[in-house]
């Protein structure tokens, strides 16, 4: 029993081993899947960054869609990251209401917020109403 | 659910097909098994560089259609090795479906060895 065991293990593996055996064919095709990685990777940066751009374009577009419709739109989560106009205003800890704010300061919130449509649940959120420029 | 479907309900129509598409870009990495891990390096090479941070919400949809586009992952390998051979000059050797045939001549003789 061993001993046909180990025969058989013997053959197998001189199969594995002959030239254009197993660890050719493996070895091709491990080659040509990571020729085909490369080739993923050489258009990803480009699908990745138009992607980015449409989302970008599309949640300004959202954004200013909630001004011209409602006067306001609402700001939701904790990645708003306004530190600059925060300290310049003095005024702005995310949970207070201001009636205007600078066209600047509205393009870099519509681009750092996590916006949403408004609700009316969200009225309790936190509101800001701003001029549309 | 709350993480998944709640957020897909919040979300425009656009941002849907987006973050599908998303997914599903690095859900065709043709290396199978290694897909989720590319997104992942996906995520954070997007929240550092990208204008807007993708969120939770976002990340897990996202996530959910990369694990949903295995079958898709596996039926394009042989269009990326196309591809892959066509980029890098490997037309001949490069043949998946020659390499395909040429693994399964290999795994038919292995009853012929194992069998008593």
């Amino acid at each position: 029993m061993n001993c046909s065991l180990f025969f058989h293990t013997y053959q197998f593996i001189f199969l594995l081993s002959s030239t254009d055996g197993f660890f050719v064919t493996v070895g091709k095709f491990a080659g040509c899947i990571g020729a085909a990685a490369f080739a993923w990777i050489a258009f990803s940066p480009f699908v990745i960054s138009a992607l980015m751009i449409v989302r970008s374009r599309v949640r300004r577009f959202v954004a200013e869609e909630q001004i011209r419709t409602n006067g306001e739109f609402v700001v939701l989560g904790n990645d708003v990251d306004l530190d600059e106009e925060r300290i310049e205003r003095g005024s702005y800890n995310g949970t207070r209401t201001h009636d205007r704010l600078p066209l600047s300061m509205y393009h870099r919130l519509v681009d750092s917020a996590e916006l949403k449509p408004l609700t009316p649940q969200d009225r309790g959120g936190i509101p800001l109403t701003s001029s549309p420029g | 659910m709350d993480h998944l479907v709640t957020p897909l309900h919040e979300m425009t129509w656009t941002e849907r097909i987006i973050l599908i598409l998303f997914g599903f870009w690095f859900g065709i990495f043709p290396v199978p098994g290694l897909s989720t891990a590319v997104l992942i390096f996906g995520f954070v090479v997007v929240n550092r560089y990208a204008i807007q941070a993708l969120t939770v919400s976002e990340t897990t949809v996202a996530t959910a259609v990369n694990l949903l586009a295995t079958p898709f992952c596996i039926a394009l390998i042989p269009f990326w090795m196309h591809l892959g051979a066509i980029l890098f000059g490997l037309d001949n050797r490069c043949n998946a479906k020659r390499i395909i045939d040429e693994l399964f001549v290999i795994l038919s003789y292995l009853p012929i060895y194992i069998s008593p």
